[in-house]
């Protein structure tokens, strides 16, 4: 349930930043947070309701991206499956977890950029 | 469609903290002076005196604080955010439930992000103090916290190393660039009582993970100096 805290981050920028106005808002949400869609998409309607703006929004699941400092390698979640559920779970809460729990894959550096599909950041079409 | 990205996460933060009457960060700017220790047993000082206490370990690589309450298996509750486990009446928050204590290799936008999470997502709720345990150094957590939290009061921690003192005053100079902030001034590992001053207690050593232990030691009997300092604010 913690989807729904960032819901409400999410309807409180939007509602905040006048570059979403009448907008078409697209929520980006990276593929390493495991955000539950079912809830987040919940949390958002629930929000949307009590919400004096017209919102319109559609998610897109990012891909994640990761790259070696050490030795430049550049990686995906495919190359990264062997976590515990808890690790999951740590990583879902806070995605820079990762570095606790993963290496690269070519030469087991643990110092690696996300580069792309962290968590949650906002667009518009 | 357009390239921009907005991080939604800041637009929260400011009511996630909205019910903190006041929020102290224990920072000193070098390792070793303490600052766990401080923080700690000021939180547990202030929660029995029956304030409504939280304590943020914000020391994304070495975190500390559960190691010094002992509470190494506890894990914050999902309820619509994250509420933090309570310990001896304090609510506790660390990165350390989430890492395992494993190393985390992070650098600056990684560690600008994983605070913004934290903030983002726990849910505090009311309190009178929120204590916030610094790391040392002045660079991207202490310039993302001071950021992010924009109301706080400093305690700044020395010892009578005069190294730590140099460096303790060079840092204040940035704060008080930035803003008129209050700041109380700690010395740690005194040899004498005075008003400012917690006494070097080796014993502390020993106490660590056990309360009951850290509340007999000289250092804790000192805190309460400080927590009156604060209580008189």
């Amino acid at each position: 349930m913690h989807e729904w805290a960032l819901a409400e981050s999410v309807i409180r920028t939007i509602t905040n930043r006048k570059e979403f106005k009448d907008k078409k808002v697209i929520v980006y949400l990276g593929e390493l947070q495991a955000i539950e869609l079912d809830i987040f998409k919940f949390a958002m309607d629930e929000l949307i309701k009590n919400n004096r703006d017209n919102i319109s929004y559609k998610i897109v699941v990012e891909e994640s991206r990761f790259k070696c400092n050490l030795c430049g390698y550049e990686f995906s979640m495919s190359e990264i499956k062997n976590k515990t559920d808890e690790e999951k779970e740590n990583i879902h809460f806070i995605p820079e977890m990762v570095k606790a729990f993963v290496k690269c894959p070519k030469c087991s550096s643990v110092d690696f950029e996300i580069t792309k599909g962290r968590g949650v950041s906002l667009g518009y079409e | 469609m357009n390239n921009l990205k907005v991080d939604p996460r800041e637009s929260i933060i400011k009511e996630r903290l909205s019910k903190i009457k006041k929020i102290y960060l224990v920072s000193g700017f070098k390792g070793g002076i303490g600052k766990s220790l401080i923080s700690v047993m000021l939180s547990l000082n202030l929660a029995e005196k029956k304030y409504r206490v939280g304590l943020l370990d914000i020391d994304l690589t070495s975190s500390t604080d559960h190691l010094i309450l002992g509470c190494e298996k506890l894990y914050p509750k999902e309820n619509m955010g994250l509420i933090p486990p309570e310990i001896e009446n304090i609510k506790f928050m660390s990165f350390s439930f989430f890492s395992y204590d494993l190393p985390l290799a992070l650098r600056g936008n990684s560690i600008s992000d994983a605070i913004k999470e934290i903030l983002c997502v726990t849910i505090w709720g009311d309190l009178d103090f929120l204590i916030v345990d610094m790391p040392p150094g002045f660079s991207d957590t202490n310039l993302e916290v001071m950021r992010l939290f924009k109301n706080f009061s400093l305690i700044a921690v020395s010892t009578p190393s005069p190294l730590s003192k140099k460096i303790l005053e060079r840092m204040i100079k940035v704060y008080k660039d930035k803003k008129k902030i209050e700041i109380i001034n700690i010395e740690n590992m005194t040899k004498t009582s005075k008003s400012n001053a917690l006494r070097y207690d080796p014993e502390v050593d020993n106490a660590i993970g056990n309360v009951n232990k850290i509340k007999k030691t000289l250092m804790y009997k000192d805190i309460n100096k400080i927590s009156k300092i604060i209580e008189g604010r």
